[in-house]
């Protein structure tokens, strides 16, 4: 398998009702980068994502992932071929600790049954103390510890976005989803997500797809980037050809 | 206050969190255990019913308190297991030991039919879907005559472990309390692995849910079949104890009493569904009793009960949400922290930035 078909999209369209959200969208992604997403409100981003996961039915086109047609699987097997995601508006478990909503990533990862955990012995036992291990490495990367085993609900915001990468990186994916990690960060906040960016990368090994307004963390950490509007793409390659590209300025700005 | 120490990556999961509250539940234990050799056969048949009640409320609390999916139709699981259990003892001479895991198994599968079409029903539709499959069940007994006896109901005896009879309320009393320990065990382990957080993803949000990688469908399905179970157990152990079961024990009623269980008792804690089936079996004791003080224009109204379980149901929804189980809660924390209880502890906290569901 070449590196360039590691994450590959292809043609891929989808209409709600006379619009047209996504129109022959193509992107590639290599193993190893960082790939941005950018364009204005409503250009498709999100749904592009939610396609990739499968939340929406796309019309038309292909998701090829490791070989794997996406566009052939269950929502719920997606994560199991190696793709995790953030959600835009936090999508946690909103009444479970911290804790619990990332010991929920480690879902895709069980081998154990309902039987097996109703006795709670041996091969199930174990396999939960291996999923707090791994729960543990997670938080002390993220440096969530002081959060550990408060509920959701009575958790800052900031920490909110920092559990839901956690709860993504818990499922060891070969391939995250970021659908806009710093928004409704601070500057302080966003400098840290910078920095897992990179070490997820370089450390952990994992592909990441981010869509993201903030330009100036597209700019720190992403290798190329492709800005979509109107649900086509408008300009691909590296961030600083694409922020200088005419039709991305037109897109942004207007004439 | 007291400090943890974490030594173990299973210590925040286990049954007992400190040393004294292993203490404290054993010495819960023995005096259950006690309680026949102190207290009149009145008040044993009465904990015979709580028990009863707690098998169900806890089944029920995993399916509506955990999951999120709300039933009104839990009685005609309760009547299912009852019923399973009856038939196979009187009119094919198995043993009750046989006959009330068959109860259960029965439940469970009467469980997985009806939720497999409640996967596409939500909130107020599913209630009403679980409703009508409640009124469905009571009338299949009242109609299928050859079976169920209709309304003329069936005679049930009580079990007995080769000699030893179970025929009293006292020895039946341990039957009971054995079985409820351990379906509370079952139901404690159930939440603490996978399966248990994988129900509470469902309630908590369906779309992140299925982006963990849960499949929605068997997991709601395993809901109502464990639900469905517990209920079907409870009904077999209620259909020996009350010697004579019929369609009047399983109406829309009880459904509701049970469901004001789990309300009253707490949404989504094992403690509440106990805490619910002990104040709703006393509760009808409490009214009776009152009469004698209250006025007689009111003692003497023929709705009163009914009246009374709705006004709980609203004070505990408007006033204590989380149940007797929250207020069990504050109570723990007020003497746990003692100077420093603040009234907004445990306020919940508005935000509005949830999504709009897909």
């Amino acid at each position: 398998m070449s590196e360039n078909h590691f994450f590959q999209v292809s043609d891929l369209s989808i209409q709600f009702g006379g619009i047209k959200a996504l129109d022959s969208v193509n992107l590639q992604v290599r193993q190893g980068t960082v790939h941005a997403i950018i364009g204005p409100n409503g250009a498709g981003k999100t749904t592009l994502f939610n396609c990739i996961c499968r939340q929406y039915k796309a019309d038309s086109g292909e998701i090829h992932f490791l070989g794997h047609n996406i566009l052939k699987l269950k929502p719920h097997q997606v994560i199991s071929k190696g793709i995790a995601r953030t959600f835009q508006n936090i999508e946690l478990f909103k009444d479970m600790s911290v804790m619990d909503n990332m010991l929920l990533g480690r879902h895709s990862k069980r081998t154990t049954g309902i039987f097996s955990d109703i006795a709670f012995w041996g091969k199930a036992r174990r396999q939960e103390v291996f999923f707090r291990r791994k729960v543990e490495e997670v938080i002390d990367f993220l440096d969530i510890q002081a959060y550990r085993d408060q509920s959701i609900n009575n958790v800052p915001y900031g920490v909110q976005k920092n559990v839901e990468l956690g709860r993504a990186l818990v499922m060891e994916p070969k391939l995250i989803l970021l659908d806009e990690p710093s928004s409704g960060l601070n500057m302080e906040e966003t400098q840290d997500l910078a920095f897992w960016i990179e070490d997820i990368k370089d450390d952990l090994g994992i592909t990441i797809i981010l869509v993201e307004h903030d330009m100036r963390l597209v700019m720190d950490t992403c290798d190329s980037v492709t800005a979509l509007n109107y649900g086509s793409v408008l300009a691909e390659g590296s961030p600083k050809e694409v922020v200088k590209d005419p039709d991305v300025v037109k897109a942004y700005l207007g004439e | 206050m007291r400090f943890v120490k974490r030594m173990h990556y299973l210590q925040d999961i286990q049954l007992f969190q400190y040393t004294s509250t292993m203490v404290w539940y054993a010495l819960l234990v023995g005096a259950l255990l006690l309680v026949p050799m102190v207290v009149g056969t009145y008040w044993v048949s009465l904990m015979i019913l709580i028990g009863i009640y707690i098998i169900v409320a806890l089944g029920l609390n995993l399916l509506s308190g955990y999951t999120g999916q709300v039933s009104l139709g839990h009685a005609a699981f309760f009547a299912v297991g009852a019923y399973t259990s009856a038939v196979f003892t009187t009119k094919f001479g198995v043993s009750f030991w046989l006959a009330l895991p068959a109860a259960g198994i029965m439940g469970a599968l009467v469980g997985i039919v009806v939720g497999l079409p409640a996967l596409r029903l939500k909130g107020l539709y599913l209630a009403i879907a679980t409703m009508g499959f409640g009124f469905i069940v009571e009338e299949i007994i009242v109609q299928w005559e050859h079976v169920t006896n209709g309304v003329n109901g069936m005679m049930v005896s009580r079990p007995s472990i080769g000699a030893f009879s179970l025929e009293s309320d006292e020895r039946f009393y341990y039957l009971v309390l054995v079985v409820a320990l351990i379906l509370i065990l079952a139901i404690k382990n159930i939440l603490r692995t996978p399966t248990g957080r994988a129900f509470i993803a469902i309630r908590d949000s369906e779309i992140a849910a299925e982006s963990m990688g849960i499949n929605l469908a068997i997991y709601k399905t395993a809901a109502f079949a464990i639900s469905a179970f517990y209920a079907g157990i409870a009904g077999s152990l209620f259909a020996h104890f009350m010697y004579f079961i019929g369609p009047e024990n399983f109406t829309i009623l009880e459904s509701i009493s049970f469901l004001v269980m789990i309300l009253v008792g707490g949404l989504g804690s094992v403690h509440g569904a106990v805490f619910g089936a002990v104040f709703i079996t006393f509760l009808p004791e409490l009214i009776s009793t009152a009469k004698d003080y209250l006025p007689r224009v009111i003692a003497e109204q023929a709705g009163l009960q009914a009246a009374v379980y709705g006004l709980v149901l609203l004070l505990f929804i408007r006033f204590e949400p989380l149940g007797l189980y929250g207020r069990w809660l504050k109570i723990k924390f007020y003497f746990e922290n003692f100077p420093f209880y603040k009234k907004d502890t445990f306020r919940r906290i508005r935000k509005f930035h949830r999504t709009e569901k897909q």
